[in-house]
């Protein structure tokens, strides 16, 4: 599980940190007359939806069973709390409070 | 040959060069503490969210080290999240440095946004503040100081046509509301908004990574991460295309889980991406016809 910091990681952080420099200048050191193409501004507004429940939800399904467990229904569970609490507060600490605290509840209590 | 004493002034500062310089000066530093100012609020939000990212990247396994190098390195948060939950489940590099380039294409965006206001400054100082450049300082400097000029509003130049004259003030229609001069100083009132906004973050994170280094591994804080993403996800289905681009996405994802190398989330970001992007445009089309 570990992320140890040797050369490969190290290099995996500088080149991240390139790519997203490269977005963040892009039209500040462009010249003025460079446009925002269309199909940019289109796609934008659906990354945050697609790519941040791809990352989730493997981290939140599979995370045990990679790791020699069963089916992590906790994680699961209290994943499905936060959601709820996500989607009427709106709020990421609500979220993370009503998350946190369902798997410590049922890691505390194994009612299953 | 007269000798004309700006001629030493590079084109950066085109307006202010005819003036006092210490008075340009003060200009500057009083733009530059508006800013420190401004972003009190901003920044004091930013406390636990700073703190819980470190805590995280500590309890997902990530040397302090590391986490502090990345939290310079990138300075994106949610990238930074995002590398960390990938790099666990042993995703190779190009995935990783490809997710976060598109978690953080947002930026271009701002980018755009934001271009206008620094077009008289020099290319070093143009990379210098792009760095800087974050969610907060963009919003602070677009809604403080907003550009009437339709072409430079929020989503950039789709239809400017280019200001090849840096002397020609960035907002004519401003000109009425506040003295000339004032406007050429956008780049100190974001350097301030950035100088106080940039050590905080990277001070938080440190305390949060300290802290996480201190925390049991029984209390699963790395669960923070999708929490995160969850918060940041739910409230932005906004639509229907919003939600069949989760849905499909999420399931692409659980059905490429057996694809080598994490190719999966490639997958499941491109058809994503691509039903969000056509659903949208088909419905501008079709509002379009109907109109």
């Amino acid at each position: 599980m570990a992320i140890n910091s040797d050369f490969y990681t190290w290099s995996i952080v500088c080149a991240a940190g390139a790519v997203t420099l490269l977005a963040r200048a892009s039209f500040i050191v462009l010249p003025p007359e460079t446009r925002v193409p269309a199909w940019l501004q289109r796609s934008l507004k659906f990354v945050a939806v697609a790519v941040l429940p791809a990352i989730v939800l493997p981290d939140v399904l599979f995370r045990d069973v990679q790791l020699g467990h069963s089916f992590n229904s906790y994680r699961v569970i209290a994943a499905l709390v936060a959601m709820l609490v996500a989607w009427k507060t709106r709020s990421i600490f609500a979220t993370l409070g009503a998350g946190m605290t369902a798997l410590w509840l049922m890691q505390y209590f194994r009612p299953f | 040959m007269p000798i004309v004493p700006n001629t030493d002034i590079p084109a950066t500062r085109p307006v202010t060069s005819s003036q006092d310089p210490n008075q340009v000066l003060r200009m500057r530093r009083s733009a530059f503490i508006r800013g420190f100012k401004d972003s009190t609020p901003a920044v004091f939000g930013l406390i636990p969210f700073g703190m819980i990212t470190g805590a995280a990247a500590t309890a997902a396994g990530m040397e302090p080290w590391l986490a502090m190098g990345m939290s310079i390195i990138v300075y994106a948060g949610a990238s930074q999240l995002a590398a960390i939950s990938l790099l666990t489940q042993h995703a190779p590099a190009f995935v990783v440095v490809a997710t976060v380039l598109v978690v953080n294409l947002r930026f271009m965006m701002y980018s755009a946004a934001v271009a206008p206001y620094f077009r008289h400054l020099s290319t070093r100082k143009k990379w210098l503040l792009s760095y800087f450049l974050v969610d907060h300082n963009f919003a602070m400097l677009t809604s403080r100081y907003p550009l009437d000029h339709q072409s430079a509003g929020a989503v950039a130049n789709t239809d400017s046509d280019p200001d090849p004259d840096p002397d020609i003030a960035i907002d004519p229609a401003a000109k009425n509301r506040q003295p000339h001069n004032a406007k050429q100083h956008h780049d100190a009132y974001f350097l301030g908004i950035s100088c106080f906004l940039w050590p905080m973050w990277q001070l938080t994170i440190a305390f949060g990574i300290f802290a996480g280094t201190l925390i049991p591994a029984q209390w699963s804080l790395d669960f923070a991460i999708p929490l995160i993403f969850l918060a940041l996800v739910l409230p932005a289905l906004q639509s229907r295309a919003h939600w069949l681009t989760a849905i499909v996405a999420s399931t692409a994802t659980v059905f490429t889980q057996d694809l080598p190398m994490k190719l999966g989330l490639i997958v499941a970001a491109i058809v994503g991406v691509s039903l969000g992007a056509w659903l949208d445009d088909r419905a501008t089309k079709k509002t379009a016809v109907s109109i």
